[in-house]
């Protein structure tokens, strides 16, 4: 990949990565740093990619793998209290900060189907898991949400 | 909350002009595209060129499953097969013919074999998608378990390392695919002298479906006991019934001497899968005993190197990160000689137990006895 591709394939991508790391990880620091690691991937991949869509699922999962590898790190080096918590630093607007007091793998599962329109079959192919739990999670996610906008509403 | 509200939420949440810039510097900073280095394109042609001269895609004779594996070949350990490292699966032969490992570094190649007249590995091996470097890129989970690699954890994939699996080639003439699986552990153990090798997942699914899953699994015994102490103890936790050393069947396919019992490894994959998952994973539970590569340690404060024929894991503190996983790594050679990157295949991070860790697979072997010292960043490691 020549540095000009690299940087059309940042523009094109560079935000779904963030948010996909962003949904994950729910801190803007880490998300970035996540991003970062997941596009030089893609700049160093030697892969002979089918089309866009493929290269396109190919990097969310890489940015998947990223955050479990950023979270993974966290549980083994940081005390418990250090560890970041689930819910975001300084949310973006309200509806964010409710989507974002979700449980990491929940409001995941949930950006990768609402926002970012992948089916039930995808998403558990991206995170690794049965569809069944994929449909789960969103279930679950859904029902949370409806839960949150109730509170706020009332 | 529907579609437009989750697009709403999102719709701010950009790559900042900052982060962009620090990744475009990154990438500049760390060089391009990885390409496999002179040594191992030189073999693989090595094999293509054979393979033409046979006029099949690929004859497994026991000359060519050599050449397989190109300069490696002093340290590949080769299967006769037998009842442990072959399994016959829906009429679907798979055999572990070959494999070498450091402790760290786990490499084996995999015959499949249609047993029925279906031709399904044919079928898979014509659908398959691959790279110009023969990679099939389904995606590939390759675990190592280790007693300090959080087997109860697996739901989050926390042993995992993301590969991808190679096909060498297929035989026309006898059906026989041939592919190559790889994986890393994070934490060298000690003084490995044997690992038990396992493979689950549907490799012919995986070869047609390029994101399949396939799980490679490396144990040695005493990881293999840690394992099963943990999800014993994890599913008595939760309520669920537990994979009891007792409820061993009678007539095991692959008995192994664990915590003074006889246990049937491929239930044991069996069982690690639903473990897993909560759903078993069809496939086939292959079983070697691999002798591991003798390997040498050097260190300097926190920071330490374990290099072996075929590769180098660098382990160092938290504040290494940096590194241990991105830093320049050269070797310097008895006779003055140094290694740049080019030498380097592959490189893959990651942190356990509150250190850094970066591992890296050498493109051909080398004579680790010859190595002085290893350069990690701006600090030099030297072998006593």
């Amino acid at each position: 990949m020549t540095r000009e591709e690299f940087v059309q394939a940042l523009e094109l991508y560079g935000d779904m990565v963030y948010r996909v790391a962003f949904s994950a990880l729910g801190r803007r620091e880490d998300a970035e740093d996540a991003a970062q690691e997941a596009l030089l991937k893609l700049w160093r991949t030697d892969k002979v990619f089918e089309s866009e869509e493929h290269r396109r699922f190919w990097l969310i999962r890489v940015t998947v793998n990223e955050c479990r590898r950023a979270m993974r790190w966290y549980r083994r080096n940081l005390a418990v209290e250090e560890v970041p918590s689930e819910a975001p630093e300084e949310p973006e607007n309200e509806l964010l900060e409710t989507v974002m007091e979700l449980p990491e793998k929940l409001r995941t599962a949930a950006y990768l189907f609402y926002y970012e329109g992948y089916s039930t079959r995808e998403i558990a192919r991206l995170v690794s898991c049965p569809e069944a739990t994929v449909r789960s999670r969103l279930s679950r996610a859904r029902e949370r949400l409806r839960e949150l906008l109730k509170e706020e509403d009332g | 909350m529907k579609n437009t509200q989750f697009e709403e939420a999102f719709s701010e949440v950009r790559l900042s002009p900052d982060a962009r810039e620090r990744i475009l510097e990154a990438a500049e900073e760390r060089g391009g595209t990885v390409r496999i280095s002179r040594p191992l394109k030189i073999a693989l042609a090595a094999v293509l060129a054979v393979c033409l001269l046979t006029g099949t895609a690929l004859a497994v004779s026991p000359e060519l499953r050599d050449l397989l594996w190109g300069g490696f070949e002093p340290v590949v350990q080769h299967f006769e097969a037998d009842e442990e490292n072959t399994q016959v699966l829906d009429g679907i032969e798979a055999r572990l013919t070959s494999a070498m490992t450091d402790g760290f570094l786990l490499k084996v190649h995999v015959e499949l074999r249609d047993t029925t007249d279906a031709n399904r590995v044919r079928s898979a091996y014509e659908a398959r998608d691959t790279d110009e470097q023969g990679y099939f890129s389904c995606f590939t989970s390759l675990d190592i378990l280790s007693s300090s690699g959080r087997v109860g954890d697996f739901s989050d994939f926390d042993v995992g390392v993301i590969e991808r699996p190679r096909v060498l080639g297929f035989d026309n003439e006898t059906g026989v695919l041939t592919v190559e699986l790889t994986t890393r552990a994070f934490n060298p153990p000690e003084g490995v002298d044997r690992v038990t090798v396992f493979i689950a997942g549907d490799i012919l699914e995986a070869l047609k479906d390029h994101r399949s899953q396939l799980s490679l699994f490396g144990l040695t015994s005493e990881e293999l006991a840690k394992a099963l102490e943990e999800m014993e103890e994890s599913k008595s936790q939760s309520g669920e019934p537990g994979f009891a050393v007792e409820d061993a069947p009678e007539g095991s396919v692959f008995p192994l001497e664990v915590s003074g019992a006889e246990l049937d490894l491929s239930e044991v994959l069996k069982s690690l899968q639903d473990f897993r998952s909560g759903t078993t994973i069809y496939g086939w539970g292959l079983a070697a005993d691999i002798e591991g590569l003798p390997t040498r340690r050097a260190q300097a404060g926190d920071l330490e190197v374990v290099l072996s024929d075929i590769g180098l894991a660098i382990r160092g503190s938290a504040e290494d990160t940096g590194v241990v996983h991105n830093g320049t790594v050269v070797l310097t050679f008895s006779d003055g000689s140094v290694s740049d990157a080019s030498l380097f295949l592959e490189r893959q991070n990651g942190g356990l137990d509150g250190r850094a860790v970066g591992n890296i697979d050498f493109s051909a072997p080398i004579d680790a006895n010859t190595v002085v010292s290893v350069t990690v960043g701006d600090r030099t490691l030297v072998f006593e």
